[in-house]
């Protein structure tokens, strides 16, 4: 009986990383024996206020529940606003395509930081449209902060996708008579969308990443909470708390930019 | 225009503050910039060798840093190796002084989380290379170290260029965020800035095209590097 | 062959991409019911003519009259439409819209474009995929189906506008030589039908066997124009007898 155990490169990499992943849980328990446990508790009885913004767990009114609802609904916007942009860098009309080209690059070349800022006090507090008073609160802006640089990247991937097609398609579809928007809709975005998904997936890995930042905005997210928090432990239990928030953003992100990648591979023999 | 009030500007101090801040996110961000790339290539090349356990440790290191918020990050940093970490007594006062201040905090942090991002670009660059050109390499007798550094980096780097770019770019733009942890940079300075004037829309609407035009400068920058080393007809139609 | 009669009237067309002129004054005209092959080395001009011929391509200079459309004076694509509904254009790589059926690529522009009635143009559409010889296959994606298919199923799709005129641009080069046949095949009824064709191809003996009249192309100017016996066995230019000592 010859067992030869044989693993891929692949398997020791894993087993390396598990083997890490052992290391750090040997490391807590090692340090929650030495007294580490107590600040594990501090942090297990703050941790639904950390994640919804309750310390029963609900309502979720904050907490990094409210970073994942900012990040989906300013995906929804960026989505909006990045295809609009992106099918304007390919118009046939320079008085289209070059102010969509000045826009993007602008908000391309933005800190998120400093338009998140810009947008809290360029945005009024509230608007008027047509009699009804819609309030403009900070979440709200927020969700446009994050919105638009998210739409100029976006409006890149949207034109790579549709440049992407072959020409022949654009040919076809002309020499049958279809109109330009009538391209755009019946040939051209059913195709493109298949090579969007991927680059759309990491745009909103990274945007629930940059929901970090909207703490500036003073509404209730994680760090927000993480802050408050702070004022009320003691120092040594700051770090479990900084540890602990950066494990909630790596769970969440890290899947997605994985599932991601998975799908650009999938994706990349797809041109025709 | 607009009713927007930029009399603030004829201030002298203001003026100072502003280029202050300029200059010292010029240099954070060259600082992390340099160290980052460093830690990119380093990574790439171990990377290269194959070696598994290396490798998972390397991967780990990527992706912690590529999905945690780079805020966070400094913050965290901040946090630890300042508060926390190791203390100095400072000569004048005698009073104990953090070590490392809050620009070499976020120095360090960007640095890593720069080097994340270059490790992957440079990774890819590596990785797309023919293998064509590695066995002529080997085949003329070269050693790895001279082929990785004389033939696989010259190569590797120019299609690495784009990726590089935006590593940079986004570096610049972090750097604004190093504000949060109080180091006294342009978003620091802007803070202050509307602190003192209350006019907090027309600082931060020149904050950010004072922003947008540096970085359009170094996208420049970078793509006249780009046509300068392009390696003429290599990459088109391959 | 009096002017007014042709179908289809070209008369000393430039046109340049950039510095490089591609059509240096080419001179033709068809008839109905005619079916014309293009033949030429490449980079002869051969495919810019058909383009010009339905608008896809802006001439530079010169005059295109089909039937009643002064092509050349059309500018907007909406103009178009009355012309692309008369003309046709077939495609070396068949073009066919990958995310829909064979069936669906019939119907779309039909339906889309023209406005017809669906219930009608399905059962046109079917009609002609029958016609094709590939009736068992409607609801397969181009996708599964081989070179020669997805080429006659262009073919259906160009037949489905009802149109005058089809435009054949190469159509068989992409293909292997046992798929050629059956294509040929199908477009050989096509012009036994009656329909005017304009094609250009590489395929000499079929050239032969179903062209009306035969031009050669070259450098952007067609060089001889005759029917194929004619041109095929006694050319008149020496360009053309270079050129036909070198494929032939």
């Amino acid at each position: 009986m010859n067992m030869t155990f044989e693993l891929s490169y692949e398997g020791k990499k894993r087993l390396v990383i598990g083997g890490v992943l052992a290391a750090i849980a040997a490391w807590i328990a090692v340090d929650a024996m030495a007294g580490g446990a107590e600040h594990w508790g501090r942090v297990f009885v703050r941790l639904p206020l950390l994640l919804t913004g309750q310390g029963d767990g609900w309502p979720i009114t904050g907490g990094f529940a409210l970073n994942i609802l900012l990040s989906i609904a300013s995906m929804a916007v960026a989505t909006v606003l990045g295809t609009l942009l992106g099918i304007s860098t390919l118009a046939q009309s320079p008085y289209l395509r070059l102010p969509a080209f000045f826009i993007m690059n602008f908000l391309r070349n933005s800190p998120w930081l400093v338009l998140l800022f810009a947008m809290l006090f360029i945005l009024p507090f509230q608007v008027e449209v047509f009699g009804l008073r819609i309030p403009f609160p900070p979440f709200v802006k927020a969700v446009i902060g994050l919105a638009l640089p998210t739409a100029a990247n976006l409006s890149e991937v949207v034109r790579g996708a549709v440049q992407s097609i072959h020409s022949g398609q654009w040919e076809a579809a002309r020499a049958l008579g279809y109109t330009t928007p009538q391209i755009y809709r019946h040939v051209i975005l059913p195709q493109a969308l298949r090579r969007m998904i991927p680059g759309w997936m990491n745009l909103y890995a990274l945007l629930t990443i940059a929901t970090a930042l909207a703490t500036v905005t003073g509404i209730q997210d994680v760090l927000t909470i993480l802050n408050t928090s702070l004022a009320m432990e003691s120092e040594r239990v700051l770090v479990y708390f900084y540890l602990t928030t950066l494990f909630l953003f790596f769970a969440y992100c890290y899947p997605i930019a994985i599932f991601a990648r998975r799908l650009e591979r999938a994706v990349k023999g797809d041109n025709i | 225009m607009f009713g927007l009030d930029y009399s603030w500007l004829a201030d002298p101090a203001y003026q100072n503050w502003l280029v202050t801040g300029v200059i010292n996110t010029l240099e954070l961000a060259a600082l992390s910039s340099s160290v980052a790339i460093l830690i990119g290539m380093l990574g790439a090349l171990g990377l290269s060798l194959r070696v598994f356990w290396l490798d998972a440790l390397i991967e780990f290191f990527v992706e912690v840093f590529r999905n945690t918020p780079p805020l966070l990050q400094m913050l965290f940093a901040y946090f630890t190796l300042s508060t926390l970490g190791l203390k100095t007594t400072d000569p004048v006062t005698g009073l104990e002084v953090p070590l490392l201040s809050a620009f070499a905090c976020a120095c360090i942090s960007l640095s890593l989380f720069g080097g994340a991002l270059a490790i992957e670009a440079f990774r890819s660059g590596l990785e797309t290379m023919p293998k064509a050109i590695t066995e002529a390499g080997r085949s003329l007798g070269y050693s790895r170290w001279a082929r990785f550094w004389r033939i696989e980096v010259p190569i590797a780097s120019r299609v690495c260029l784009p990726s590089l770019t935006n590593i940079l770019t986004n570096l610049f733009k972090t750097t604004s965020q190093a504000s949060v942890i109080t180091v006294p940079e342009l978003m620091y300075y802007a803070g202050q800035i509307y602190n003192d004037t209350f006019r907090t829309l027309e600082v931060m609407i020149l904050i950010l095209i004072i922003y947008v035009v540096l970085v359009s400068i170094l996208s420049y920058g970078m793509s006249r590097l780009e046509a300068y080393l392009t390696l003429p007809g290599y990459g088109k139609g391959q | 062959m009096k002017r007014s009669e042709a179908l289809i009237e070209i008369d000393n067309i430039h046109k340049s991409f950039g510095d490089f002129e591609v059509l240096k004054g080419i001179s033709l005209s068809v008839n109905e019911g005619e079916a014309v092959c293009i033949i030429g080395p490449s980079g002869s001009g051969k495919s810019t003519v058909l383009r010009c011929i339905n608008g896809l391509l802006p001439i530079d200079e010169g005059y295109i009259r089909v039937g009643n459309h002064r092509v050349h004076e059309l500018r907007s694509e909406k103009e178009m439409r009355p012309l692309r509904h008369q003309v046709s254009m077939v495609f070396q790589q068949y073009n066919l819209f990958p995310h829909k059926t064979a069936l669906e690529n019939i119907m779309m522009a039909p339906i889309q474009v023209l406005g017809h009635e669906r219930a009608e143009v399905e059962d046109r559409a079917r009609k002609l995929l029958e016609k094709v010889r590939l009736g068992n296959k409607a609801d397969a994606y181009p996708g599964m189906l081989s070179g020669g298919q997805q080429q006659r199923v262009a073919i259906a799709r160009a037949l489905a506008m009802q149109p005058e005129i089809i435009l054949f641009d190469e159509v068989t080069a992409a293909l292997d030589p046992e798929t050629v046949k059956e294509v040929l095949l199908t477009i050989r009824e096509l012009v036994d039908d009656g329909l005017t064709c304009i094609l250009v191809t590489h395929e000499m003996k079929f050239a032969r066997e179903v062209a009306d009249r035969v031009c050669f192309t070259d450098h952007g100017l067609i060089v001889e124009n005759a029917p194929p016996a004619d041109l095929f066995d006694n050319p008149q230019d020496p360009r053309t007898r270079e050129f036909l000592g070198q494929v032939l």
